[in-house]
This record gives C-alpha cells, sequence and structure tokens, in this order.
C-alpha cells in the first residue's frame, strides 16, 4: 500500500478540479470515514438491542477498584473482550486509514500501543482515589504523552496509529447518540448566535492586531480564524483559501496548538474554581478553546471531575461535553466553509496579489469542500438514537434503552477520545514547532484574551440559563 | 493570457503542485497534533514548491511548468 499521496490521475487532469471520481468522495477524508464508521456502531449496537442481545460484552471497560490485585481481576475475566474490542477498533480505524492511503504494516502495531496504553490510562483513572489526586482520564492521558513525545525519540512509524482528528470525530458522532434531536434544535440557535458572537470579536481582535503589529493581511486572517473558528483545521483551510505561505501557515498552527493546551488545564481549572455547572464549563470551553479535540479534553475533564465530586460541581457530567460540541462543532465548526469562502473572496478581490504572483478566484464550492462532514454523522446519530427513543416511555428508556444501547456507544466513544487524548500528547513535540516571533504571539493572544473574556461573559451570565437547562 | 490558455496553464496541471496529504503534515509542524491534513478542511488545498504556498487547483502563476503525468 502506498503512503498517502492524491497525486491527480492523468484522466482526472483533463475533466476538471477534483483529483478524485465523484463515486470516491464519501470515500476520500477522515471527516466521511468518521460517520461511516460511528454510524455503523450505532446501527450494529441497535440490531444487537432489537433482538434482544447488547453491544455491552464488546463495550467494555475497567471497573472501579480499590486495590492493584482488584485492577488486574478486572482486567483478567475481561481479556477476551479487551481483545475483541482492539480487534474491532484495529478493523474501523484500519480500513478508514488504509482506504485514505496510510500504511496498515504501520498502523496496526502502532494503535496496538495506543490501545494498550489507553487502557492502562482508563485503568488509571477508575482507582476510587484517582479524583482526589485530579487523576482524570484526558489530562492523565495528555500529560503522559506530552512527557513521552518530550523526552523520548518515537520511531517514525509509530506516528502513523495517532491519527487525532480521525479519532475525536468518530467519538463527536457516537456522542450525537447521547443528545436528543429536541435538544440539538432547542440549543442550537443559542450556540449559534453566542459562537458567532464571540468568533467575529476574537477574529477582528487578531486580525486587526496583527495589521497594526505589521503582519501581511493573509497572515493575520489565517491567525484570526485560526483564533475564532476551528483552530488547526481552520488554519489550514482559510491558509488554503487566501493562498498564504506555507511558513505563515505553521505559525498559526503552531500558536493554536500551544494556547489549546494551555487551555485545556486553565479552563477546567479556572471553571472549578469559579464553581461552574458541567453544561456552563463546557459552553465556556466552547468559545475558548481552539480546537475540537483539545476542547473535548478539558469539557470531559471536567465533566469526569463532576462525576468524582460528590455534588460539589453542579449539573451532570456529561453536560460538559454535550455543551461544549454543540458551541464548538455546531456553533463554529460548521462554519469554517463560509469564513474560508468569504476570506478567498475578499484576498482574491481587495487585497493585492500575493507577492509570488498566484492569481486566484475564490469559488463558492469551498463552502461545501471545507464543510466538516463528521457534523452529519453527530447529527444522524442523534436522530437515531431519538428516533428510537420514542417507542419508548421515558422511564423504559431510563431502564432499557440507556443501559443496553445507548450506554455501550458512550463507552465506545469514551475509548475514541481517550486514543485521540494520547495521540495529542504523543504528536505535539514542542522543539519541533515553528518559531512564531513576538508579533504573531503578540496579536494571537490579543485574540486569546478577547475570546476568553466574552465566552466567559456570554456563558456564564447572558446564556447561563440556556446552558443550565442542558444538564436537567 | 486567453481563457484556454488559463485553463491549460493552472497549477492543478503544474509541476510544482505537490498534493501529498502525507508531506503537508511532515512540512506543518504541529498539524497532526491538533488537526489533519486528511481531513475536509483541506479541500483541494495543497503545497506548490515553487512558492511555497497553498494554491487550489484553478490557480494560475507564470512559473507554471507542465506535469510530466
Amino acid at each position: 500500500m502506498s503512503e498517502a499521496t492524491r497525486v491527480l490521475p492523468g484522466q482526472a487532469r483533463a475533466q476538471g478540479v477534483d483529483a478524485r471520481p465523484a463515486r470516491w468522495a464519501v470515500f476520500s477524508n477522515e471527516d466521511w470515514w468518521s460517520v461511516w464508521i460511528g454510524l455503523l456502531v450505532i446501527v450494529v449496537a441497535w440490531a444487537l438491542f432489537a433482538n434482544g442481545s447488547s453491544l455491552k460484552w464488546l463495550a467494555v471497560a475497567p471497573a472501579k477498584w480499590k486495590t492493584l490485585a482488584d485492577a488486574w481481576q478486572g482486567f483478567a475475566s475481561h481479556w477476551p473482550n479487551y481483545l475483541a474490542l482492539f480487534a474491532a477498533f484495529a478493523l474501523l480505524f484500519g480500513t478508514g486509514l488504509a482506504v485514505l492511503g496510510h500504511s496498515l504494516p504501520r498502523f496496526l502495531p502502532a494503535f496496538l500501543i495506543l490501545f494498550v496504553v489507553s487502557l492502562l490510562i482508563f485503568t488509571a483513572s477508575a482507582w476510587v482515589q484517582a479524583s482526589r489526586y485530579n487523576l482524570e482520564a484526558p489530562l492523565l492521558a495528555l500529560a503522559l504523552g506530552l512527557l513521552v513525545s518530550n523526552t523520548v525519540r518515537l520511531p517514525e512509524w509509530f506516528q502513523s496509529g495517532l491519527r487525532v482528528e480521525f479519532y475525536i470525530k468518530v467519538g463527536i458522532v457516537l456522542l450525537g447518540a447521547t443528545l436528543p434531536l429536541t435538544l440539538l434544535f432547542w440549543a442550537g440557535p443559542v450556540a449559534v448566535g453566542q459562537a458567532t458572537i464571540v468568533s467575529l470579536a476574537t477574529f477582528f481582535s487578531i486580525f486587526l492586531a496583527g495589521k497594526a503589529l505589521g503582519l501581511d493581511k493573509r497572515f493575520a486572517a489565517v491567525l484570526g480564524v485560526g483564533g475564532a473558528v476551528c483552530g488547526v483545521s481552520a488554519a489550514i483551510a482559510s491558509g488554503g483559501a487566501v493562498r498564504a505561505r506555507r511558513e505563515d501557515t505553521s505559525v498559526a498552527i503552531t500558536l493554536v496548538v500551544v494556547w489549546a493546551i494551555v487551555m485545556i488545564f486553565v479552563l477546567p481549572f479556572a471553571s472549578r474554581a469559579l464553581g461552574l455547572s458541567t453544561a456552563v464549563a463546557g459552553a465556556w470551553i466552547g468559545t475558548s478553546e481552539f480546537a475540537d479535540a483539545a476542547g473535548v479534553a478539558a469539557a470531559q475533564a471536567y465533566g469526569d471531575a463532576a462525576r468524582n465530586a460528590g455534588g460539589a460541581i453542579a449539573g451532570a457530567p456529561d453536560a460538559a461535553v454535550q455543551a461544549f460540541t454543540l458551541m464548538k462543532v455546531v456553533g463554529r465548526d460548521i462554519w469554517i466553509g463560509i469564513w474560508a469562502f468569504v476570506l478567498a473572496w475578499v484576498a482574491a478581490t481587495r487585497w493585492n496579489t500575493s507577492e509570488n504572483g498566484v492569481q486566484a478566484k475564490a469559488d463558492a464550492r469551498e463552502i461545501w469542500a471545507r464543510f466538516p462532514k463528521f457534523v452529519f454523522g453527530f447529527v444522524l446519530a442523534s436522530a437515531l438514537i431519538t428516533w428510537i427513543a420514542s417507542h419508548y416511555s421515558l422511564a423504559d428508556y431510563r431502564k432499557v434503552v440507556t443501559p443496553d444501547l445507548v450506554a455501550p456507544i458512550s463507552t465506545l466513544r469514551t475509548w475514541a477520545f481517550t486514543f485521540c487524548f494520547l495521540s495529542i500528547g504523543l504528536t505535539t513535540r514542542l522543539r519541533l514547532l515553528a518559531a512564531t516571533g513576538w508579533r504573531p504571539l503578540l496579536a494571537f493572544t490579543a485574540g486569546v484574551v478577547v475570546n476568553v473574556i466574552i465566552g466567559y461573559v456570554l456563558s456564564v451570565h447572558v446564556f447561563a440559563d440556556y446552558w443550565n437547562g442542558l444538564g436537567g | 493570457m486567453s481563457v484556454a490558455a488559463t485553463l491549460a496553464a493552472r497549477c492543478e496541471l503544474c509541476r510544482f503542485r505537490r498534493d501529498d496529504r502525507r508531506n503537508i503534515e511532515q512540512v506543518l509542524p504541529g498539524l497532526a497534533s491538533l488537526g489533519s491534513a486528511y481531513g475536509a478542511s483541506i479541500g483541494a488545498s495543497a503545497l506548490c514548491e515553487k512558492h511555497d504556498c497553498f494554491v487550489s487547483p484553478r490557480d494560475v502563476c507564470a512559473a507554471f511548468q507542465p506535469s510530466e503525468d
């Protein structure tokens, strides 16, 4: 299997813009694969449930334990389940990555290591004393990954298993199964409204600060969208849209990565100190985190803290990740195509032709091309489970559907998230990040300050009632 | 440049356009930490080896050289 290339086949060059024939479009990127994998899991779970069985056997996770002997006993009595779970994940992720051009001989051993370490992290966080020492799985995974990747030289082949975005997108599709569609429609407009205010304020803060500091307009725009919309994905989308220099896109990515990792630790800590409920904290994280993966890590860390806090943190634990996802995915991510198109149009018509002489035209097809397709999976998952739930009373839904259908899906989602968090740490090698210079750093930081403050005011004061309705 | 000449000289057909997602992740440190070159957000953008910037398939410039493929 060749390594990932997307060299245009000779025939396609004569036909038009897209490299791949249309029939492959729905298998051509990680977004679509996350939709297929997520929905397949949900459909299989439903099929088993409808036949009186359950995915519970496969969706295994460490139970709470007090002594190491307990932990070992838990693993020993379920090792066939863990083996099957590994095989299922390897098959699902491996198939998608192989079609996308990755090497299976590299991916499989890398993913085996990732799975084993994730199991250890999961187990550690199941210790009854874990919450006392803030050993929430997301933070543990991230910290361990950062420590390893920045002290040990990891082999190149191991990177093949560290597909951060792929894992988080599958996880978000599975998360849709725990969110009723009615909630999406109810909270969606609030998420869009709040996110739009924060995104516009953040973008213009960074863009204008960047211009004032003498940065090239295209560079300032990439920084702005990276901070305002969806982090690294936005940086690459806007970099492509405005035909940014690779070096400038690289700096924007570095700033997003550094600040996103800082916020994984700062936002949950600040939320705890301010006594925020899980949903309100999730909404704040959704406006003020820069990347989906980092935001889910922060939100889940807060949700886990709430689960173990004995009532000290108000709200349902899952509400943190749910609110985050509504704010970040529905409120911010889905607009990236529009941001890219508008900036492409501005760059092509208002700004000077870039120094290198590349002449570009804005193409409205970018809105769809860059749209985060995994959102469809998230909404479809919600719609499917909502439809299934409509056949049950609330009591029966809680007694039967939740433990036998929804809970296993949630467990698989948590696994996908753990793979993601560990991969973030293991891929973030600080010494390899681009040197940013003080001017881009200052411009981006101006946006961080605006983002955090406005996000806090809107989440905690203006729209708090809406968000707390999520956790009820 | 005529329309026909523009279409014939676009980045999609240029030897300097490097449409390689693995390469993009390698030359943009941090991209794979919280993003991906295999997601939808990159669209049809690819790196131009001549200008070291992102280009789209229908972009044009004076440095065009036809690909050998």
